[in-house]
Parts: C-alpha cells; structure tokens; sequence
C-alpha cells in the first residue's frame, strides 16, 4: 500500500487542452497550456503557457514562468536538458507521469504512485 | 577548356541556395567553380560542409568564429531577474541562488551586460566554428564549420565571409539549405542568388518560401532545375507564373549520380557541362 501524501504544493502539468480533462501534453516546455493543481486548496486552474512561441530556450522560459507562480513540482512525461536543469535549480520536483489525463495523474500524485527524477 | 573572362568591372558574388536540401546546390556550385578561372568558392553551409570533398582535399584551418557570452560575478549580481527578463533567447535563468547561463541557446547580442544596473556581466569569448582554406590550382576555397554539439550557425558564415578575396572575377557561396537566417546571412551581400529547384511537390513547396524570402530581401535571382525530369511540370509552371527566369535545366540522369557518388562534379564527369556553365557565369554577370 502506497502512503498518502501530506506535502502541501502547487504542482503543474502540461496539457493538451484549456480543459480539467484534459490529457497530458507530451511536450512541456512548448506545452500550449498547464493546469496548476493546489494541493492545499484542490484547486484547479489552467493557464497559457507564454513560451510556446519562444524562438529558443522555450523550456527555461517555462519552468521560470511556473516558479513565478509558486510552482514547486511537475509532472510531465519527459523534460528537456535544458529545462531540467532550471528545474533542478529552483529545487522543482520532476514526476515522471505517463501519458493519461492530468486528473488521473493528480490522483497518481497524491497516492504517492508517480517516479520521482 | 575553361574559357578566361576577364570582367570589365568588379567582381560578381553568387549565392547557391534551394529551399529543400539535396536538391543539387553543391553539385552547381563544385561545377560553376571549376568552369570558371579567377573565382573563390566558400562553402557556407557550416553544418555540413561537403564542397571540399569534391574540390580540395588539403585544407587547414586559419580562423575561428567566435561569440560572446555573458559572465556573471556572483558577489556583485543582486539577481534582480533584469537580464533574464531581457533575453530574447531565454538564455539565462533567474533562479533563486544564482542567475543560470545556458551557453548553447546565447546568440551573444550583449543586452544582458547593457541592462544590468551593477555591472555584474561582463562577457568572454566562446569558439563555436572554425575557417578553413585551400587551394587548388586556379580555385581558392574556404568554408566554415561550426563544432559539433553547437547550434548557432550564423556567425560562423559570418567570420567566413570575412575571407571573401576581392580580386577574385566570382565569388560563389554554398548556402545551407533552407530559408532561415543562415541561408539570408549567405546571401545578403551577394549580387545574385541562384536558387536550385527539384522538380516535385516538396521541392517546389519548398522554393515557394526562398522565393518568397529573396523578395523581401530585393535579391535578384534565376532558378536551376535540378533532376530534371521526375517529378511534374508544377515547378516549370510555378516559375513561369511567377515570371522567374529558369536558366538551366540538369537532367535526372542515373549516371551523373554514379559518378557523383564517386566523387567526381557535373563538368569533371561530363566535361561538355562547361561551356553551359561558364555561359551561365557570363549571363549572370550581365544581369547584375
């Protein structure tokens, strides 16, 4: 039996639509939108993510943007270098979610069932 | 018989360019030098330089490219977030210990060091290419290559253009293919561009976005059609419509693709290519 979670977080997870059904993107820096789910409040919002046009560096711009926002882990099927490397900076947790709905990964998340990188 | 030109006037710069890759630039390019007598060829498409293994086997390498890239004094940085907010390449990360650099994606455009409010960038030189040269009998060449592992293509073709020789009658570019800066870099001084076409839907949909980039750039340029033959007539229409002149047609021929893959060029192949090509030269010569 997996143990529940306790932490308290805001965790993004890049999806394909502005939708709380929606699958997972399996892009995350050029991801067209995110959905933030808050751990303490069970809140969902979903935002544009304002890299995808980026000409370069799209996920450094991303991740940036995400901590800006109090972002303190992601699930994502995979994570560029580069934005992996932010993400280690800003000390982000990195779950490594398969491809399924970003509700159901949530549900993963706080069963405690999601790798973490 | 290479036919000597001597020109009344300056010396004319020729770019190679196609938008889809393979369509047979390098092939005109190693051909139009070699028919040719006072003329350089550059190979500018640093990501694959290709020209030499035709041309000139001894080559060394007498430069490099370089760009700047930012260096940030920790004890002095405040990490207000200014650069990173600044960069339009998203190459620095404002983290909250320490502003990250990511070299790789930095086109060293300086505005971080401008925009930092305590002078904490200061900016270091990084190699990202290198310039070669050689020689072989009448023909100078050079190309650039940029380091494997590196991405920014352009200033490589910058610093190479820095070797054009201006007492050469023709100048001739090998252009990477495509239709993005590299491409734009190659041909913006030349005075005109001859622009490679594949005679199939992927080739002419991709000649559709160079001419339309050639435009906008005032280019003057004509369309070679390459593998002549396959395909359909759509690129022939296409030119025609768009009152494109097409000032030479290479056949999609088996056995100039065998001795291609032996290394040998169109006019070392079949020597009759030459006078066409050395035609071409004077026709291009007069257009500009």
């Amino acid at each position: 039996m997996y143990k529940l979670r306790s932490e308290i977080m805001k965790i993004a997870i890049p999806v394909v639509e502005k939708s709380e059904t929606s699958q997972m993107s399996d892009r995350f820096g050029r991801s067209s939108y995110y959905l933030i789910f808050d751990s303490e409040t069970s809140e969902i919002e979903i935002i544009d993510n304002p890299a995808v046009q980026a000409r370069g560096g799209a996920g450094i711009q991303a991740v940036q943007f995400l901590v800006s926002l109090d972002v303190k882990a992601v699930i994502a099927p995979e994570v560029g270098p580069n934005a992996f490397k932010v993400l280690k900076g800003s000390d982000t947790k990195i779950y490594n979610g398969l491809k399924t709905s970003a509700k159901e990964l949530i549900e993963k998340w706080k069963n405690n069932e999601l790798e973490e990188i | 018989m290479v036919v000597n030109i001597r020109l009344v006037t300056g010396m004319v710069q020729i770019a190679i360019v196609s938008g889809k890759g393979g369509t047979g630039k390098t092939l005109v390019a190693t051909s139009l030098a070699l028919s040719l007598k006072n003329v350089q060829l550059l190979d500018a498409d640093v990501e694959e330089p290709n020209s030499a293994l035709f041309l000139c086997h001894r080559v060394q390498p007498i430069d490099k490219a370089e760009i700047p890239v930012p260096v940030i004094d920790k004890e002095t940085c405040t990490l207000c977030g200014k650069c990173s907010d600044s960069c339009e390449y998203n190459a620095l990360a404002n983290l909250p210990g320490e502003v990250l650099l990511f070299e790789k994606i930095c086109h060293g455009c300086g505005v971080c060091s401008a925009v930092c409010p305590v002078n904490a960038i200061t900016e270091r030189y990084r190699p990202i290419g290198t310039i070669y040269s050689g020689r072989e009998q009448n023909l100078l060449f050079n190309y650039g290559e940029l380091i494997v592992g590196e991405e920014l293509a352009t200033p490589v073709i910058t610093k190479l253009k820095e070797f054009v020789k201006e007492d050469r009658d023709f100048v001739i570019f090998d252009s990477p293919p495509g239709s993005s800066c590299s491409m734009v870099e190659t041909v913006i001084d030349t005075d005109f561009v001859l622009l490679i076409g594949e005679p199939t839907p992927f080739g002419l949909s991709d000649m559709k976005i160079v001419v339309e980039a050639l435009r906008q750039l005032g280019k003057k340029f004509g369309v070679i059609i390459n593998k002549d033959g396959m395909g359909n007539e759509e690129m022939e229409e296409y030119c025609d419509k768009e009152q494109i002149s097409i000032l030479m047609k290479i056949p999609f021929d088996l056995e100039i693709a065998r001795q291609y893959s032996l290394g040998k060029t169109l006019v070392q192949a079949f020597p009759k290519w030459q006078d066409d090509f050395t035609q071409l030269a004077l026709e291009i010569k007069e257009m500009v």
